[in-house]
């Protein structure tokens, strides 16, 4: 992507970079993985008791105490049951649609919107969850991302019902070439503008552990690597949880016997995996390895400190990681044969790009 | 949206979202530690995890006491719903008001003290044998040395300073001698 014809400038290192960095021609299959993951993961938080104690949390709790925050602050007092329902269904709605790719480009950003107010009035009940940013995060980027060109029902309606694709999918989505589920199942054409998306929700993420990493190193230097302020904050979250909620996590008890030089290990990890974060944008496959590193890393906050960081548990934060690009799936187009072969273009009429095609150089600069 | 983008917009994009989520690291990372500068979200400043524990540490937590009997912690489910995390913010912030105000601003302390002492009233089976000879409900603030709670039998408080109390009215008479 990156040949320069005769004649030209050769790119400067750092535009070299960037382009690594930020704009891999990535097809749009990544985009609609992380979009239906992170889709399927909101239906089954809100579906399941964790749903049921939300809304207890967000209708049952005393209103004194509600401290609006961030976009709540619009709010003078909390909303009464029957709106925060209201709400909470439309979310549902939205959510549903948005893992089907069903009118993307308006519902996405209502999704993303409500996503954003709930999980803010959340923690307008006198405390912060810092559990759920990543997800927010990644729903507000992937609302104004390509994310339904495939693997969605609008790339299925844009093939099927003419003048759909002029309206309701994006402007890089491809013209639909062969029967509309083959269009919808496509891997599709790579392209930047599939791929920095992708990139960004990477940054975004590696962004919020380093603002966790150099909080450590502000308040203590390297200090912090040493490990007994780890260990002391493991001791503080067993005995709120012994005073507050009735009972520590037993794994927690056992962790407290380990010899100090493991929480210095520990420690010494958890600063690097954290201050380096956004680095890791420079490389996929680095990515991919910083994801199975921070997945791991919250399973041990969970087993350690039983904070359950639930959306990086599941490793639905880390679907934008993983080189999807690289997976060999067998779409229908690949596995049914030449009876759905496509057929080449009439002479005069406008090539089309045939979907599972290799990396294309960028459509528009 | 993104999709309409030429590469100079997208980097105009990546550039303002990484100042704008990053802000406390590009700022200054004494930012994350200011009283000042309050935690919101999802564009949180909240230092996680750094700060070092001193080895002496109290907290505001609920119990239930009666004469001869030992003191039995009084789980959150009794008085809010919600998390750990959040039950114990909500404790701190009410009696931070309460004290603020000179015990005026009792509501919100009272309200989780009523609401214990209510639902430990009504129990019945094995969770009501737990609560058996408690006579009060007690917000109470409590100092602990952490290793030797979670590492050596001594579960004893270094310091216990009670906040506020309630009574447990079990029967309808005392029930309605407590009303006003």
């Amino acid at each position: 992507m990156n040949q320069t014809a005769p004649g030209t400038r050769k790119p400067s290192w750092l535009s070299r970079l960037m382009d690594r960095a930020f704009f891999p021609h990535l097809p749009p299959l990544n985009l609609a993985i992380c979009r239906i993951v992170l889709g399927a993961w909101v239906l089954c938080y809100f579906t399941s008791a964790d749903g049921d104690q939300f809304v207890q949390a967000c209708t049952r709790s005393l209103p004194e105490v509600f401290r609006p925050i961030g976009v709540v602050k619009l709010l003078d007092t909390p909303l009464t049951s029957a709106t925060f329902s209201q709400i909470y269904h439309v979310m549902l709605a939205c959510a549903l649609l948005f893992t089907v790719g069903l009118g993307h480009r308006f519902i996405a950003p209502i999704f993303a919107l409500l996503q954003l107010f709930l999980w803010t009035y959340r923690n307008s009940w006198g405390f912060i969850y810092h559990t759920e940013n990543t997800l927010v995060f990644g729903a507000l980027l992937l609302a104004l991302a390509p994310a339904a060109d495939t693997w969605s029902l609008d790339a299925w309606l844009a093939a099927r019902v003419p003048g759909y694709g002029n309206v309701l999918v994006s402007t890089v989505h491809e013209k639909p070439s062969t029967p509309p589920l083959l269009h919808a199942l496509r891997r599709g054409t790579p392209d930047f503008r599939y791929g920095w998306p992708i990139q960004l929700i990477i940054f975004v993420v590696g962004i919020n552990y380093s603002v966790a990493g150099f909080a450590k190193i502000g308040e203590q230097g390297l200090a912090w690597a040493s490990g007994s302020t780890l260990e002391g904050q493991i001791l503080r979250n067993a005995y709120w949880y012994e005073m507050i909620a009735g009972q520590a996590p037993s794994s927690t008890l056992t962790v407290l016997q380990w010899p100090g030089w493991i929480f210095t290990g520990l420690a010494v990890m958890t600063l690097i995996c954290e201050t380096l974060g956004p680095l890791v944008v420079i490389d996929r496959r680095v990515s991919f390895f910083y994801a199975f590193i921070m997945f791991g890393f919250h399973w041990g906050v969970m087993l350690t400190m039983g904070i359950p960081f639930i959306y990086h548990l599941y490793g639905a934060a880390f679907a934008a990681f993983i080189p999807w690009e690289e997976i060999p799936f067998r779409t229908p187009q690949a596995s049914s044969g030449p009876k759905d072969a496509v057929e080449p273009p009439a002479p005069g009429t406008e090539a089309v790009t045939a979907p599972d095609s290799p990396a294309q150089p960028a459509a528009t600069e | 949206m993104f999709d309409q983008f030429s590469r100079r917009g997208a980097l105009v994009v990546i550039f303002l979202t990484a100042v704008i989520v990053g802000h406390p690291v590009v700022w200054a990372s004494h930012l994350l530690q200011s009283d000042t500068n309050p935690d919101s979200f999802p564009l949180s400043t909240y230092p996680m995890f750094s700060s070092s524990v001193p080895e002496v540490y109290g907290l505001h937590h609920i119990v239930a006491v009666g004469r001869d009997v030992p003191e039995v912690r009084v789980s959150k489910r009794y008085w809010t719903v919600g998390g750990m995390n959040q039950a114990r913010g909500q404790l701190d912030k009410a009696v931070t008001a309460y004290r603020r105000s000179g015990r005026r601003q009792d509501e919100v302390l009272r309200g989780f003290c009523e609401k214990a002492a209510r639902r430990i009233a009504r129990l019945d089976g094995a969770a009501r044998e737990e609560f058996a000879g408690t006579t009060k409900v007690q917000i109470v603030y409590s100092k602990y040395h952490l290793k030797k709670y979670f590492l050596s039998k001594d579960k004893d408080p270094i310091s216990r300073r009670v906040v506020l109390s309630c009574p447990i009215l079990r029967s309808p008479s005392e029930r309605a001698g407590a009303e006003p």
